[in-house]
């Protein structure tokens, strides 16, 4: 069983410590909200929107630009193409400049005009939004969360119970971040969904656990059996809904990242670590901690039952 | 109960749901007024993310020459997005642009266009005693206000009336506070004139009369004249606070641009899609194992998205984001969480020998204590999230404790009385609900 444990814990252990690694040397993959950036905003004026796109990318192309990424928007005077991208280049203002030139140009519009000026609109650069107070509070509200369930669960079932679903979640959402860190998925202005939405599910997932544990322990058949085979029965019994929960749940988180969200991957990775610590890692560390007081609810039992044949 | 009630019961609940369901999705003329019905869906709030909003840039003018004007745009954004916080427009983004320039990105709840226009018209705030234009070292100005904000007070003994309170500071490093400044001032017209008046800039915007003693508690409540209801108090609260910087936000010509879903162009309707994907697999799944029960599922999960759709768009904290469709997904998850567990424990009594409604008594007596586990566990951390996140995090919260909520009393009172419905139609064939036994366990 010892050996078991040890293979168990292996994954999520590595995977905790290249997250670590990762985060403290190349940190997180921030996606542009989170970075900076500059913006371009092309109003397309009598040209259709695939041939303005041309146009821009055009001029754009020797430029030295890294990110892109186009959206759609409307002014008062049409549609307009805004373009989203960082450069390394010092000087930013004279860059922009050229290109709101060049654009000008390309696309016919009156230099001296004080309106068609405004046709071509460069930003300088926006400033990153800070995510720290977010994601702060996200790992505040978690902890608040935790101490709530702990003392629901205590009341309810047992210490135990409440301090292994502490554990679990707390290891889930770790791993989840880990996950998005070794996969080097983009960390948007969402993230902090992707660390709530996990410690959700990793609640619901290991009180269900556990409630049916609590259950199981009760049932005749294992009124004599140790912790570790409880765990098992209920791991049989919980097998078809686990399952069941986890694809459900995957297929509708999942269906999101046909939008490119990568905060939805990280949720995706986030029940997947909820699944393992839940299931296979968690209950057995479980099992060992109070191996003892089963045996001695064992003791007591048989006493009393030589106690009724007397 | 008998057979022919159970079905009218049925029937009358199918209506009601229809009902709500059509109460819920359309939106029509309410007959003989000139009123529109917008549907409970139509009305919730949408975010930035999922809807998309207005986008604006405001070129800043530093008023006071001898501070920095890269750390008095720093002061500015942090400043103008915890009043915008407060006023309800939680998902707007303020960010530096530039050397000089704010950019302002608010979602289409709440009139966007009258606060953009507000923002770049706020100007500086004189409260004087004299109607002159004039400014002297007796004004109150804006560094004398701690706060201002809408409110609706009352009145006379029938009338309430939306107004701004303005609360001046208390204290000050240099001078008199601004409460001592209001008490001076309030002195001096309390003995002749008996009026305030308030200029904007150099423009009079309101004037308060009927001051007849000194006013001691730093409180100065405007209402009537232009602020007449929510949205006009709102927007004076706004025009003074912003007003109070030492910045001047002023908009150049084309500088409003609307700007799409930030997650995609139709996001809304694809997550709509997708959940509704994710509950036909839930009822597919039930009606496959549970049979009869499984449609049962399927009248709860119906009575459940009625009432979490009404609940979104009547709390007025709710704001439809990604997290809030996370929110709606775990939701719906854990709702068949709690009906699976039900099911599965009257099958189990069932396979214990038990007869179908003895089964469904006890089954539902066992499954109670977890289903209120796994949902008191669920509202507990979403209730949290909802005080202490971000506005995506408060979204999924909000939501979520919603759902949780909606879930258990769909599961614990809407499913139990449905199932007891269905007793008198059929308790005694377990193939209808796909209920099995061993050939040995005799019936109890």
């Amino acid at each position: 069983m010892k050996s078991n444990f040890w293979l168990r814990i292996l994954a999520p252990v590595l995977v905790l410590i290249l997250g670590i690694v990762l985060f403290f040397t190349v940190g997180f993959n921030k996606s542009l909200e989170l970075s900076g950036y500059h913006l371009i905003e092309v109003n397309t004026g009598n040209y259709e929107i695939s041939e303005a796109l041309n146009k821009i990318d055009e001029v754009l192309k020797d430029k030295d630009l890294s990110v892109r990424e186009y959206s759609l928007e409307k002014d008062d005077y049409g549609d307009v193409i805004a373009v989203k991208f960082t450069t390394k280049i010092e000087n930013t203002d004279s860059l922009e400049q050229n290109i709101k030139n060049e654009l000008i140009e390309s696309f016919g519009y009156d230099q001296d005009s004080l309106l068609e000026q405004t046709y071509i609109k460069v930003s300088g650069y926006i400033e990153p939004q800070n995510m720290t107070m977010t994601f702060a509070g996200c790992g505040l509200a978690i902890l608040v969360g935790l101490v709530g369930i702990f003392v629901y669960i205590a009341l309810r079932h047992s210490v135990a119970n409440a301090f292994s679903i502490v554990l679990s979640v707390i290891l889930d959402t770790l791993l989840m971040i880990s996950l998005t860190l070794i996969c080097r998925l983009p960390i948007t202005t969402h993230f902090g969904i992707a660390i709530v939405a996990t410690a959700i599910f990793s609640i619901v997932l290991n009180t269900l656990f556990y409630s049916k544990l609590v259950d199981n322990s009760k049932e005749e058949a294992l009124l004599k059996a140790s912790n570790e085979e409880v765990i098992k029965s209920t791991q049989q019994n919980f097998a078809h809904s686990l399952i069941l929960i986890t694809l459900t749940s995957l297929v509708a988180i999942g269906a999101f990242a046909f939008y490119n969200l990568s905060s939805s991957i990280s949720i995706a990775l986030g029940f997947i670590a909820c699944v393992y610590t839940s299931q296979i890692l968690v209950p057995h560390l479980w099992a060992m901690a109070y191996r003892r007081r089963i045996k001695v609810k064992k003791d007591n039992k048989s006493e009393n039952k030589e106690e009724v044949k007397e | 109960m008998t057979k022919k009630s159970s079905i009218l019961k049925y029937l009358f609940v199918s209506i009601a749901v229809a009902i709500g369901l059509a109460l819920s999705i359309f939106s029509f003329a309410i007959p003989f007024t000139t009123s529109n019905f917008n549907g409970f869906a139509n009305s919730i709030p949408l975010g930035l993310d999922v809807a998309g909003g207005y986008s604006v840039v405001y070129d800043i003018v530093l008023e006071d020459d001898s501070k920095s004007l890269d750390e008095e745009i720093d002061s500015s954004v942090k400043f103008i997005s915890n009043v915008l916080v407060n006023q309800g427009y939680s998902d707007a983004i303020v960010a530096k642009q530039g050397d000089s320039q704010i950019r302002l990105t608010v979602s289409k709840n709440n009139n966007p266009k009258t606060l953009i226009s507000t923002l770049g018209s706020a100007g500086d705030i004189y409260i004087k005693s004299s109607d002159t234009a004039d400014i002297s070292d007796s004004d109150i100005v804006g560094e004398d206000i701690s706060n201002v904000y809408a409110t609706r007070m009352q009145t006379s003994e029938t009338e309430f009336s939306w107004g701004v309170i303005i609360e001046f500071t208390q204290s000050s490093s240099s001078g008199k506070s601004g409460a001592e400044k209001y008490e001076d001032l309030t002195t001096t017209v309390a003995s002749s004139g008996n009026t305030i008046y308030i200029y904007m800039d150099d423009e009079l915007y309101q004037s308060v009369g009927g001051i007849t003693e000194a006013q001691t508690n730093g409180v100065l409540f405007l209402s009537g004249g232009g602020i007449n209801s929510q949205e006009t108090a709102n927007q004076f609260a706004l025009r003074v606070l912003v007003g109070t910087l030492d910045t001047k936000l002023s908009q150049g010509p084309n500088s409003v641009v609307e700007i799409p879903a930030t997650l995609g162009m139709n996001f809304a309707t694809f997550a709509c899609v997708a959940l509704a994907v994710l509950a036909i697999i839930y009822v597919v799944l039930m009606v496959v194992k549970f049979k009869d029960f499984g449609w049962i599922s399927l009248l709860s999960l119906l009575i459940y998205a009625i009432l979490v759709v009404f609940f979104m768009q009547a709390i007025p904290l709710v704001l439809l984001t990604f997290g809030g469709f996370i929110a709606l997904a775990l939701g719906l998850g854990i709702l068949f969480i709690s009906h699976a567990i039900m099911f599965n424990n009257i099958a189990k009594e069932y396979s214990y020998g038990k007869k179908i409604h003895l089964s469904v008594k006890s089954g539902y007596k066992k499954s109670i204590l977890p289903i209120v586990d796994i949902n008191v566990c669920a509202i507990i951390a979403s209730f949290v999230m909802w005080f202490l996140g971000d506005v995506f995090t408060m979204s999924f919260g909000i939501i979520l404790t919603i759902s949780c909520l909606m879930g258990l009393f769909t599961t614990l009172l809407a499913t139990k009385a449905f199932m007891k419905w269905y007793l008198p139609i059929n308790s005694s064939n377990a193939k209808k609900l796909g209920f099995k036994r061993g050939e040995n366990v005799n019936e109890i």
